[in-house]
C-alpha cells in the first residue's frame, strides 16, 4: 500500500461535498433513516430495491448512496429500540437493554441524545481507525483464522456472565437454551437437518430478525397490555418527563473511557468478516457491564446506551476493510454493496486499493456523512419523539404490534415469520416474568453458529496436523485477553 | 470411435439448434460470451447441450405476449450473490424485450429451494418468473422433508444463462503445481480439501474429481462461503478446492494459487488458465491420459461425462410448470433476445460473469439424458458426505 | 457486587415452577432430537444440552423446594407480577420501578395476562384470514373499541389509518408483498 492514503482521503471528500455529488448521500441518508424506523427492514433491503434506480449511474453517484444507505440505519434503528423496546436492526437488540428502561424511567431523551451522539462519534472513530490502519489490516485480515474467531465467540459467550442479572444458573441456563435455538437447522458442515421437525421452514434455523421483534417488542406489549400500565414512561404529560439532549450529549464526554472502548471494540471487530455489528455491539455492552462496579447496567443505565451505540457504528467503517480488500461482506448490507458494485464493473481487491482509492474513500465519507446526519437529524427530534414515552399504551399497543407483525413479515415475505415473532413474544413475555435473561439468550443465538462451526474447523485442523492452535500468537493473546476480563467476572458471582 | 460418435453428436445438436433457433424465429449466429464463457462450444458428451447465441440485433418485433404486465422474478438467494447477480442484469433487458416490468423478489431459504419452490406453486400466467439453480435439481433434494422438484414438470424452464464451471486448485503452502503432483503427493499421505458443505455445487465435483484420480481426500467442511474458502487455501488450512472459474477470475489476490484442472467440457479461453488441463471431451485427460484415473475407463468416462452434464445445468431461467405452450414460447423468446444483446454481455463481463446462453427447448430436452448421466456422481458424492459425518 | 443479588421473590411460584419445567421438556427434546444425527452433527448440541437438562432440573427442584418452604412458612397469595409494573424490578433485564416500590411486594395475579396473549395471536390470525392490510386495520378497530374502550367513530378511524399507513408505507413506499389471506385468495 503505497503512501498515497491521505489525498486519496482529500479526494475522496472533495468528491463527497460537490455540487451535485453530494444530493447522493443526502438522499441515501433520508431513505435509510426512514426505513429503519420500521422493525424488519433492513438497510440491505432497501439497498436492494434502490439497485434498479442505479442502472446507467455513474459508479461514483452509486458509491455514494450506498455508503449513505449503510451509514443511515444504524442509528435510526435504536430510536424504536429505546422508545418501544423494538430493535431496528438486530445490533440494536444491546441499545435497549437500558435504553427502554431509560424510557420508562421518563429519560427517553436523555438516552436519545446518548445514542445519537454516540453513534456520530463513533462512526468518526471507526472512520479514523480505517484509514490509520488499512495497510496493516489488509495484510492481517486474510490470517485471521479458525481458532482466532472461536475464541472470539468463545469470548462474547463467557460475556454472558457480566451481562446476566440475578441468578446465574438461570442466566446460564438461558443461554443454553439459547445456543439449542441456534443449533436448529441444516449443520452446515454435514447438511443434516437437525431438529427441523421435518419442515422446510427450519432447515434455515430461525431469523435473528423475527426472533428479535418478538423476544423484546411483543414480549414488551403483552407485558404493556397485561400490566394495563398507563403510559411507557408512567407519565402522563411532556412536561413531567425528565433529563434532556444537554444530559445525554454531556453524559458520553463523561463516559469517554467507555466511549473510546466501545469504539475500539466496534473498530476490531467489525474488521473482522463474518462477525458484524450484532457482536459488536453485545461485546461492548458485555465489556461495559464488566466494569460496572454499582452494578447498575440492564436497569437504565446510560453506559448500557453509549457502549453498544458506539461500537454499533464504529464498526461501520472497518466493516468495509474486509468487503472492499477481499469481497467478503461483513453483513447482509455489505453483501448488496458487493453485488451492487459487480452490476456497475467495480471489482474489490487491491485495484480499488490502489488506483480507486478516491472512489473507495468517497464511499467511507459517504458512510460517514450518513451516520453524522443521522444522528443530528436525530438530535434535532429528540424532544418529539420522547413524546411518544407518555402516549396512553392503549393507543401505542396496537400501532406497536402492526409494526412488529409487517416487519416480521417484510423481512422476508414469509408468514411463518410472524408465527415465529409471536411465539417468541410469548417465550420473551414468560421469560420476563420469570426472571430469565432474554439478553443472555439472544447473545448465545446470534454467537452459537459462530462458536460451533469454528470449533468444529479448529478441531479438524489440528486432527489434520493443519495448525498447531497452542503455537498461534494470536491465540495465546486471545486467550490472555478473556482470561483477563471474564474469569474475575465469574469468580465473584456465585450461583445464587 | 469415441470421437466419431462425439462429432456426430455435435453435428446432429447443432443441427437441432439451428433448426431450433429457426423455429424461435430468430438467426443463430456465434455465441456471445465473455470472460471465462466459452466460444465456439462443443456439446458436453452428457447432454448434447449446445449453447447458441440466438441474436436479435436491432431487435425483431418484441414478443406481445405479456404487454406491460408486471413480472414477480423470484430470486431464491439473498440480494448480492451470484443468482441474484445474473438476474438483476438481465432484467433491463427482458423488460425490453418482452414489454414488461420485472421486480426483483429475493425469497432465501433452503439452499434456494424455498424460492423455487414459491416459482414451481405460482399461477403459470407468464407474471412469475426466476432463476433456479439447475444442476441442484439434477437429482433429488431434501428427502427428509419430502420435498422433491421436477425440473420438466414442476418448472417451465425457458433458458440457461450460465453453466457452473469449475477448477481444481491447490494453496500456495503446498508442493501441488499440476494434476501429477496431486496424484503423488496422494500416494504418500492424504489430501485435505476445503470446502463450505455438503449442498454445495463444489463439493460434488471436488468429491468426484479426486474420486476419479484415486485420490483419498480429507474434507475439512463448514466455512462459511467461496471467498472463505479460498481464504483457508491461501492460509494453508488444506491443500485443495473447487471454484467457480469466475470466483477465481473475482477474488483478489489469488497469488500462489495453483489450478491444476479445469472441470469443464472443453478448455476455457481465459488467458490466465492456457496450460491448465480440462477434464472430459476432445482434448481433456480423460481422453489424453487414461491412465491417472484407474483401470476402469468405462467408469472414468462415465464420471467424467456426469461432472459435466451436472455442472452444465447452471443456472436457469424458468417459470412454473404447466405453462401454456404459445406463452411458454413466447416468453422464451423474449428472454433468449434479452440474453442475445450486446449490452447484457458486456454488464456480464464488467460484473465478472460469464454467460452461457442455451434456448429453453434445448435444455426441457436434455433434462431426461441429464438425470441418467449424473447418476454416477450421487454414489460418490454419498461416500463423501459420509467421511465427513 | 449487587448483580448477584438473589431474587428469591418470585421463586417457588406456580408460573415459575410451570415455565421451568417447560423449559426443561424442550431441553429434553433436544436432547432426544441428538439421537439419529451423524456424530459430528450431534457432538456440541449434545454437549450444551446434557449440562442445560441438568441445570433446568436443578432450577425446576429449587423452585419446588421454594415453593413447598413457602407453603410450610406462611400459606398466602401468590407472587405476581405488580399491577402497572410487572416484574421488570426482579430480573436481569428491567429497571427499578419508577414509582419507588420495593421488590417483594406481592400482589393479584391481574387476569388480563391471557387476554393480552389471546389479543396478541388474534393479529396474525386475523391477518392471515383476511390479508396483512384489512386483517391488522379490523385488529386495530377492534382494539380500540373493545380493549382501549374509545367510542366508535375514533374505532373506525383506527382502522382506516392503519390501512392506510400499511398501504401506503409497506405496499406503495417499501413495495412489501403483503398476503391477501385466505379469505382474499378465495375470492
Amino acid at each position: 500500500m503505497t503512501p498515497s492514503i491521505l489525498p486519496a482521503a482529500w479526494q475522496g471528500l472533495t468528491l463527497v461535498f460537490s455540487w451535485p455529488n453530494i444530493l447522493y448521500p443526502v438522499a441515501g441518508t433520508l431513505a435509510a433513516m426512514v426505513v429503519a424506523l420500521m422493525p424488519g427492514l433492513s438497510g440491505a433491503a432497501l439497498m436492494a430495491l434502490a439497485i434498479p434506480l442505479t442502472f446507467g449511474w455513474d459508479p461514483l453517484h452509486v458509491m455514494l448512496l450506498y455508503g449513505a444507505f449503510l451509514g443511515g440505519a444504524t442509528f435510526m434503528g435504536s430510536v424504536t429500540a429505546i422508545l418501544l423496546n423494538i430493535p431496528g436492526t438486530a445490533p440494536n437488540a444491546a441499545t435497549l437493554i437500558d435504553g427502554y428502561p431509560m424510557a420508562r424511567q421518563g429519560l427517553a431523551r436523555t438516552a436519545l441524545a446518548a445514542s445519537a451522539t454516540a453513534s456520530a462519534l463513533g462512526s468518526t472513530f471507526g472512520v479514523i481507525v480505517l484509514i490509520a490502519l488499512v495497510p496493516v489490516v489488509i495484510r492481517i485480515l486474510p490470517t485471521i483464522a479458525p481458532p482466532e474467531y472461536l475464541l472470539l465467540a468463545l469470548w462474547g459467550l463467557l460475556a454472558i456472565g457480566t451481562i446476566v442479572r440475578g441468578s446465574v444458573a438461570k442466566g446460564l441456563a438461558a443461554a443454553g437454551l439459547g445456543l439449542m435455538v441456534s443449533f436448529i437447522g441444516l449443520d452446515l458442515r454435514t447438511a443434516a437437518p437437525r431438529f427441523t421437525l421435518g419442515t422446510l421452514y427450519l432447515q434455515d434455523g430461525f431469523d435473528l430478525v423475527p426472533v428479535f421483534l418478538g423476544i423484546f417488542a411483543l414480549a414488551e406489549v403483552l407485558d404493556l397490555s397485561a400490566s394495563r400500565r398507563a403510559t411507557i414512561s408512567g407519565r402522563t404529560r411532556v412536561d413531567e418527563l425528565g433529563g434532556s439532549a444537554i444530559d445525554g450529549i454531556a453524559a458520553v464526554f463523561r463516559n469517554s473511557g467507555l466511549f473510546l472502548k466501545s469504539s475500539v471494540i466496534g473498530s476490531v471487530v467489525g474488521m473482522i468478516p463474518g462477525l458484524g455489528g450484532t457482536v459488536a455491539a453485545f461485546i461492548a455492552y458485555g465489556e461495559a457491564a464488566r466494569t460496572d462496579r454499582a452494578g447498575t447496567l440492564g436497569t437504565g443505565d446510560i453506559r448500557g446506551v453509549i457502549a453498544p451505540e458506539a461500537a454499533n457504528d464504529a464498526k461501520d467503517g472497518g466493516s468495509l476493510l474486509p468487503t472492499l480488500a477481499l469481497g467478503i461482506p461483513a453483513s447482509a448490507g455489505t453483501a448488496v454493496l458487493l453485488g451492487v458494485m459487480a452490476l456497475h464493473g467495480i471489482r474489490p481487491g487491491r485495484e480499488l486499493l490502489e488506483e480507486g482509492l478516491p472512489l473507495t474513500f468517497a464511499l467511507i465519507w459517504a458512510l460517514f456523512l450518513s451516520n453524522w446526519l443521522t444522528s443530528v437529524a436525530g438530535l434535532s427530534v429528540v424532544r418529539p419523539l420522547s413524546r411518544l414515552t407518555v402516549v396512553r399504551t392503549g393507543r401505542l399497543i396496537p400501532p406497536i404490534m402492526i409494526l412488529a407483525t409487517l416487519g416480521a413479515l417484510a423481512f422476508r415475505g414469509r408468514t411463518e415469520d410472524v408465527w415465529v415473532a409471536m411465539l417468541f413474544g410469548v417465550l420473551g413475555y414468560l421469560m420476563k416474568k420469570h426472571d430469565w435473561s432474554r439478553v443472555a439468550f439472544v447473545m448465545a443465538l446470534v454467537l452459537g453458529p459462530l462458536f460451533e462451526l469454528n470449533l468444529q474447523l479448529t478441531l479438524d485442523l489440528v486432527r489434520l496436523d493443519r495448525i498447531d492452535f497452542w503455537a498461534r500468537p494470536s491465540v495465546l493473546a486471545l486467550l490472555a485477553l478473556i482470561a483477563l476480563t471474564t474469569i474475575p467476572t465469574w469468580v465473584r458471582r456465585r450461583p445464587s | 470411435m469415441a470421437d466419431e460418435r462425439i462429432g456426430r453428436r455435435e453435428l446432429l445438436a447443432r443441427g437441432a439448434a439451428i433448426l431450433g433457433g429457426l423455429a424461435l424465429g430468430s438467426r443463430p449466429g456465434p455465441l456471445r460470451g465473455y470472460g471465462p464463457a466459452y466460444r465456439g462450444r462443443v456439446p458436453s458428451p452428457g447432454t448434447g447441450l449446445v449453447p447458441t447465441g440466438v441474436p436479435n440485433p436491432g431487435g425483431g418485433p418484441v414478443p406481445a405476449c405479456l404487454e406491460r404486465a408486471r413480472i414477480r422474478w423470484i430470486v431464491g438467494w439473498t440480494p448480492g450473490g451470484g443468482f441474484d447477480t445474473y438476474s438483476r442484469l438481465a432484467q433491463p433487458f427482458i423488460e425490453r424485450s418482452l414489454d414488461v416490468r420485472i421486480a426483483i423478489d429475493n425469497v432465501p431459504g433452503a439452499g434456494g429451494l424455498v424460492g423455487a419452490m414459491a416459482i414451481s406453486r405460482a399461477r403459470p400466467d407468464g407474471r412469475t418468473l426466476g432463476i433456479l439453480n439447475g444442476s441442484g435439481f439434477l437429482w433429488n433434494r431434501n428427502p427428509e422433508t419430502g420435498a422433491s422438484s421436477d425440473l420438466l414438470s414442476d418448472f417451465t424452464v425457458l433458458a440457461r444463462v450460465a453453466a457452473r464451471q469449475q477448477l481444481l486448485v491447490a494453496g500456495p503452502e503446498t508442493v501441488i503445481g499440476t494434476v501429477h503432483d496431486l496424484v503423488a503427493l496422494a500416494r504418500r499421505r492424504t489430501v485435505v480439501a476445503g470446502i463450505t458443505g455438503p449442498d454445495s455445487s463444489n463439493f460434488a465435483s471436488l468429491a468426484a474429481v479426486t474420486d476419479l484420480l484415486g485420490v483419498p481426500t480429507e474434507f475439512v467442511a463448514g466455512y462459511p462461503g467461496s471467498r472463505e474458502v479460498v481464504l483457508g487455501l491461501l492460509r494453508g488450512d488444506f491443500d485443495i478446492t473447487s471454484l467457480d472459474i469466475e470466483t477465481f477470475g473475482s477474488v483478489p489476490d489469488l497469488e500462489g494459487v495453483h489450478p491444476l484442472l479445469q472441470i469443464t467440457p472443453e478448455r476455457s479461453p481465459d488467458p490466465r488458465l492456457p496450460a491448465v488441463p480440462h477434464l472430459a471431451g476432445p482434448g481433456g485427460l480423460i481422453a489424453g491420459e487414461p491412465e491417472l484415473f484407474g483401470d476402469d475407463h468405462a467408469r472414468a468416462r462415465a464420471l467424467a461425462e456426469a461432472i459435466a452434464a451436472y455442472l452444465e445445468f447452471g443456472r436457469l431461467f424458468a417459470g412454473p410448470g404447466d405453462m401454456d405452450p404459445a406463452l411458454r414460447d413466447c416468453v422464451e423468446r423474449g428472454i433468449l433476445a434479452a440474453l442475445s444483446e450486446p449490452g447484457f454481455a458486456d454488464a456480464a463481463r464488467r460484473a465478472g460473469r460469464s454467460i452461457d446462453v442455451v434456448p429453453g427447448v434445448e435444455i426441457r430436452r436434455t433434462i431426461p439424458a441429464a438425470r441418467e448421466a449424473v447418476r454416477p456422481i450421487a454414489p460418490v458424492v454419498a461416500a463423501a458426505v459420509r467421511g465427513i459425518r | 457486587m449487587s448483580r448477584g443479588r438473589r431474587t428469591s421473590e418470585r421463586t417457588g411460584s406456580a408460573g415459575a415452577i410451570a415455565f421451568t419445567a417447560l423449559l426443561l421438556a424442550v431441553a429434553l427434546g433436544f436432547l432426544v432430537g441428538t439421537v439419529g444425527l451423524p456424530s459430528s452433527a450431534a457432538l456440541v448440541p449434545r454437549a450444551v444440552a446434557v449440562p442445560l437438562a441438568l441445570l433446568l432440573a436443578y432450577r425446576l427442584v429449587r423452585e419446588i423446594l421454594a415453593r413447598t418452604r413457602r407453603g410450610v412458612e406462611s400459606p398466602g397469595p401468590e407472587p405476581g407480577p405488580r399491577a402497572g409494573e410487572g416484574p421488570e424490578a426482579r430480573t436481569g433485564d428491567a429497571p427499578e420501578p419508577p414509582d419507588g416500590r420495593t421488590p417483594g411486594e406481592e400482589d393479584e395475579r391481574t387476569p388480563d395476562e391471557l387476554g393480552a396473549i389471546l389479543w396478541l395471536l388474534a393479529l396474525p390470525a386475523v391477518s392471515t384470514l383476511l390479508g396483512f392490510v384489512a386483517g391488522p386495520a379490523l385488529y386495530a378497530t377492534a382494539w380500540a373499541r373493545f380493549r382501549a374502550g374509545e367510542r366508535p367513530a375514533v374505532a373506525l378511524a383506527a382502522g382506516v389509518v392503519t390501512a392506510a399507513a400499511i398501504l401506503l408505507v409497506f405496499a406503495g413506499l417499501l413495495g412489501a408483498r403483503l398476503p391477501q389471506g385466505v379469505v382474499g385468495a378465495f375470492l
